[in-house]
């Protein structure tokens, strides 16, 4: 396969460009994503490429830009959406919650919605407790949207177009920290990451962690860590939050007989309660030999101070600790 | 399904017990608390009371069997139905089928070799993840004898992959290891199975293990003469007499009070307490009463020694050393600090007449600071005693002799008595042992004192 290096967001871009060229019905509407290049720089280029008329620069109305996506979504276009920061999904709720989200199923299938809302998520960046949530665990919770999270270039690449394809809506959470991340990207235009397929980042025999988003590199780091004192740990990623494949974990479970989940989002609430859940009702239950961890924000607004913003978020040495302290080497 | 009988664990440190009498036998329908048989523990003798009501299937013990504690001594149940010969392996209680969900047959088959030490966590649940649950299933073995090695001995995989189900000691492992015997074919004599030193040294040489009534047998056989098994009481009293002589740093001192007045005092109360109690004062009673108040005047006298420090205890529990054919025990007359005489000929007749009848209980026999040993009654003058441990001093109380002494100036004859304190000299010095004494001679010569 050929691959070029490129960062998160231009793996981003070139999905949505990709996209549009293939599919005249893939339009893109956010705020600032035309002449601006958006606010992150995402969709630099992309106006001159498409026109204002698939390209469209919306009013600072969140609750505009998920009601016209629905729309356009269920009247035959591919709208992609974007948010500015995840945090404004709040004021788009109702359409996204009560329209989007219901239309196929009230509608008795004859409705499809085949929109994507695009959440640059997570904190990392120091823009303050309104700018830097991670609210996935939210629309996790609304039967009828799908919930992606896409943690490296090519994922980005690979995922979005699998969203952009569905005929649901999807909600696709990129962390703001990974925007400027380089990776090998394919740049074949089919090269598609189906969704609801949970993958294996790295094996590992004694333990299974589950983690998503930028928290994940975290991981990585504190596994590479414990690998020298004899700790082998499974790393899976789910990329898709919702419908997630539970059968990879499930299974990686079996074999370890220890899970953790690992992530940004507050603890209360968060996926984490969600997946140790399923562990334990699963047939994997009877292969734990301690109990599921949680490693996860915590139950605080993400603090503006640099110092506090990054203890409020599970680190390196917290991961390690709670590696330990599962493994009994505590 | 028939029930067992077992040798119960009537307190903490109860290891053992010896079957005195079965009250029932083989055939003999019982209800839900009859007593069936009545056992000695370390210290007292209690009846074992049925569980449930039934028939006695099976009686496996034999009086004078000293026996682990949860050993299966019998079984009832329904009559006519089948049970085992032989007692099966110490599984101890009955919950622990619904832990284990094991069929009976497979526990059945498992006899012989008695299970080791078991790790239960309050409820009688082990803690256990659901991992080592599963696998503990599949190789049969009971998560009770596994000890777990994570929080709160949570037993995990690894706990029951390394368990062995032969319980050794360390020396014993390793001269199995040496010499190349199989602990498996090893047959332990120690707690609950557990195989010892000797037990694997019997293994190397030609002769065969022989049980601990065969060793006494074998030994009265060489020598010629009759061996007392050292177990039961006398063995708790043997290890506990030496390791208060190795804990403390005893001093004893003695002094001679005039019992004059107290016999005087005795006697005026005799007939009042008798006709309105029904109860007979003693001198002990007596002793009692002044002894408190001298601890209390002397609290050092009344402390406790812990690893921490010397416990200042806030009530006086007067430990009475009370000798019976079996052996020496201690009841406890708990605050005496806030009884009245008459509260304590009460307390002192009834622990006393429950101690000689052996119906006093464990809980009965501890938490003393401080202990009284009175010898007079056997024309003793004077003796020391072993401390009580934890108790930091004892007093030993001689029998009280007409003697010439001089008073102002001229000889007569008065009723003395010798009174030995031995106490713990890392607890207090002599100083505050011999203030004590004086205060208690004052309080016997002059009892009106206790009134202050």
């Amino acid at each position: 396969m050929e691959m070029k290096e490129m960062t998160y967001k231009e793996a981003i871009n070139l999905a949505m460009s990709e996209e549009m060229r293939k599919d005249k019905n893939v339009i893109f509407i956010g705020e600032d994503i035309g002449l601006y290049g958006g606010a992150f720089g995402v969709s630099v280029g992309m106006l001159d490429e498409f026109g204002e008329e698939r390209v469209r620069d919306t009013p600072i109305s969140e609750a505009v830009i998920t009601g016209a996506a629905a729309g356009a979504a269920a009247t035959g276009l591919r709208p992609i959406a974007e948010m500015m920061f995840s945090d404004f999904i709040t004021i788009a709720m109702d359409n996204l919650v009560n329209q989007a989200a219901k239309m196929r199923y009230m509608f008795g299938g004859k409705a499809k919605v085949p929109m994507t809302l695009r959440l640059p998520t997570g904190s990392g960046t120091g823009a303050a407790a309104q700018h830097t949530q991670s609210l996935e665990a939210w629309l996790c919770h609304v039967p009828g949207l799908k919930v992606v999270s896409a943690s490296s270039p090519a994922e980005a690449k690979g995922l979005l177009k699998a969203a952009i394809r569905d005929d649901n809506p999807v909600c696709f959470f990129e962390h703001k920290i990974l925007y400027k991340m380089k990776g090998e990207v394919p740049v074949d235009d089919e090269y598609i990451l189906p969704l609801g397929q949970s993958y294996v980042r790295k094996e590992g025999t004694d333990l299974t962690i589950v983690t998503y988003g930028t928290i994940l590199y975290r991981v990585m780091e504190a596994v590479e860590a414990v690998e020298k004192d004899g700790i082998s740990v499974e790393v899976i990623d789910p990329r898709t939050l919702y419908p997630m494949d539970t059968e990879t974990i499930v299974e990686s479970v079996k074999k370890t007989g220890r899970a953790m989940v690992v992530h940004e989002a507050a603890k209360t609430g968060g996926l984490g309660g969600e997946i140790a859940a399923m562990i334990s009702e699963s047939e994997a239950f009877d292969f734990l030999d301690a109990p599921v961890v949680r490693v996860a924000g915590l139950d605080t607004p993400i603090p503006y101070n640099r110092n506090l913003e990054e203890a409020v978020v599970p680190s390196v040495e917290m991961i390690k600790d709670a590696i330990y302290k599962i493994m009994n080497r505590k | 399904m028939a029930t067992e009988i077992i040798m119960p664990k009537a307190g903490m440190d109860m290891v053992e017990g010896t079957v005195i009498k079965w009250l029932v036998k083989e055939g003999d329908k019982v209800e839900t608390g009859d007593p069936i048989l009545e056992i000695l523990t370390d210290k007292v003798n209690m009846e074992v009371e049925a569980e449930t009501s039934g028939t006695i299937l099976k009686i496996l013990a034999d009086e004078g069997d000293v026996l682990p504690v949860l050993t299966v001594i019998g079984y009832m149940g329904e009559e006519g139905e089948s049970v085992p010969d032989a007692a099966p392996a110490q599984t101890g209680s009955k919950k622990e089928d619904e832990v284990q969900d094991e069929p009976v047959e497979t526990k059945e088959l498992k006899t012989e070799k008695p299970e080791p030490e078991t790790y239960v966590s309050e409820g009688g649940k082990v803690r256990a993840t659901p991992a080592a649950r599963f696998l503990a299933r599949e190789k049969n073995i009971d998560l009770k004898a596994v000890k777990g090695s994570g929080p709160k001995g949570r037993v995990h995989v690894a706990d029951v992959e390394a368990y062995k189900s032969v319980k050794a000691t360390p020396l014993a492992a390793k001269i199995a290891d040496v010499e190349n015997i199989d602990l498996e074919k090893v047959s332990g004599t120690g707690y609950q199975g557990k195989i010892t030193k000797d037990d694997v040294l019997s293994k190397t040489s030609p002769v065969e293990t022989v049980g601990k009534s065969e060793k006494t047998a074998a030994t009265e056989k060489v020598s010629g003469k009759k061996l007392i098994p050292l177990v039961g009481i006398r063995k708790i009293i043997a290890e506990r007499m030496i390791e208060s002589q190795q804990k403390a740093a005893t001093v004893s001192l003695t002094i001679e009070a005039d019992m004059t007045a107290s016999i005087e005092l005795r006697s005026s109360l005799k007939d009042r307490i008798l006709k309105e109690k029904e109860l007979k004062i003693t001198y002990t009673d007596l002793m009692i009463m002044a002894v408190t108040k001298s601890l209390q005047k002397y609290p050092l006298v009344n402390a406790t020694m812990t690893d921490e420090g010397i416990l200042m205890n806030d009530s006086v529990n007067i430990g009475l050393a009370v000798g019976l054919d079996s052996g020496l025990m201690v009841p406890v007359i708990n605050g005496t600090d806030k009884m009245t005489l008459t509260d304590i000929v009460a307390s002192r007749t009834d622990v006393v007449t429950r101690t000689t009848k052996g119906k006093i209980t464990p809980a009965e026999l501890q938490g003393s600071t401080f202990t009284i040993s009175n010898l007079g009654m056997f024309d003793t003058v004077s003796f020391t005693s072993i401390i009580n441990q934890p108790n930091s001093a004892i007093l030993s109380v001689g029998t009280i002799l007409e003697r010439m002494r001089v008073v102002d100036g001229e000889p007569k004859v008065r009723s003395v008595m010798n009174m030995t304190l031995t106490m713990d000299h890392r607890v207090m010095d002599g100083v505050e042992g011999a203030k004590f004494l004086q205060y208690l001679k004052d309080l016997l010569e002059e009892p009106t004192l206790m009134l202050l």
